[in-house]
């Protein structure tokens, strides 16, 4: 086998979670000498991790009305990537996913602003 | 966390499947071969996302295997460095704590990365952290013991290549990849550490939300 590019893209734990879901009902469907162990393993654990992060109470399309919204704070695609998997609810989060805030937001109320649009479109995690 | 990665095999297509949808008897085979499992320099393999190209079919003389070159996607658990991530600390030792993410268990964090100052209890073998107080008091134990949900940030990705004539015992300390991971910094940690007050606010505005929404709805 061989890796012809390492990372054609990065995903988002909502777009994981959607897709192993489907996955999860494909194989239900199939009869037991179709199935696969090792994916039905993987694909239980890895769905059980993400359905108690914020990924699984967001769908597509509040992200996809979340991201033109960060544009103006100009955060780099990978904190944008962090900020939809993290959802960041206050300032202690925002400093841990954007490098430099205090540079960058140097007004509490722009950061403020930033809070409040991550909150607004995306729902709360669930409860643990 | 999760990257798709282009990759190309060689798939196996038994006589007895070829009446079957061919997508779906790549996908299964190849799935059967890489869910779940480390590729080295690249992260541990989900599961296939789609088949880009299936390429020409031959069969070797001698045997009636339909043998075809397939580009794919798939869905690869690749932590990148920096990347802050939620886990289940699951071992203590005084080396360091051993976090889960379910699916992936071999997360590390050594001892002078938790958050200083910290102390190392024998009694319970737990680590915890000191947090001074400002009002005189004796410093508070924050303590990271086994179950609790913590936040690390990516430090490094180590593969290793290891070699399939391992014994037993080998084979539970040697990892073929492990994620290396900090804490001490701020907001990293426990969860409840730093977000206890601002959920509760949370969830009373969210309280105050829904009453709204049903004084709207009569």
């Amino acid at each position: 086998m061989e890796v012809l590019k390492q990372r054609v893209t990065v995903l988002t734990n909502q777009e994981v979670l959607s897709f192993l879901n489907a996955v999860k009902k494909e194989e239900d469907n199939k009869v037991s000498g179709d199935r696969c162990k090792m994916l039905a393993t993987v694909v239980y654990e890895t769905k059980k991790y993400l359905n108690s992060s914020p990924a699984a109470t967001q769908n597509e399309a509040v992200i996809c009305d979340l991201v033109p919204k960060l544009e103006p704070f100009k955060l780099t695609g990978a904190e944008t990537l962090q900020v939809v998997n993290m959802r960041p609810a206050n300032t202690t989060d925002i400093q841990l996913l954007v490098e430099e805030t205090e540079e960058r937001f140097p007004s509490e109320e722009e950061l403020e602003k930033l809070i409040t649009t991550i909150t607004d479109c995306l729902p709360p995690p669930p409860k643990r | 966390m999760f990257i798709l990665s282009l990759l190309r095999d060689t798939v196996a297509i038994k006589p007895h499947q070829l009446s079957s949808d061919q997508q779906m008897v790549i996908k299964k085979r190849l799935n059967e071969r890489l869910a779940n499992k480390v590729v080295p320099d690249l992260g541990l393999c989900i599961c296939v996302y789609d088949i880009s190209e299936i390429g020409d079919s031959y069969i070797l003389p001698g045997e009636g295997d339909c043998r075809v070159r397939v580009t794919f996607r798939m869905i690869v658990f690749r932590p990148f460095v920096d990347e802050v991530i939620e886990a289940k600390v699951v071992g203590s030792s005084r080396q360091g704590l051993t976090l889960s993410v379910e699916f992936f268990e071999d997360i590390f964090v050594p001892a002078e990365k938790l958050p200083e100052p910290h102390v190392f209890e024998e009694d319970g073998q737990v680590w915890y952290w000191e947090y001074a107080q400002e009002d005189g008091e004796p410093p508070a134990k924050l303590y990271m013991d086994p179950g609790k949900i913590v936040r690390f940030r990516t430090t490094e990705l180590i593969f290793k290549d290891l070699k399939p004539e391992l014994s037993q015992e080998e084979r539970k300390t040697e990892k073929s990849m492990e994620i290396k991971g900090t804490m001490a910094s701020t907001g990293l940690g426990c969860v409840g550490w730093w977000t206890a007050d601002d959920e509760d606010e949370e969830a009373v505005e969210d309280e105050q939300d829904e009453q709204e929404i049903k004084t709207e709805a009569s």
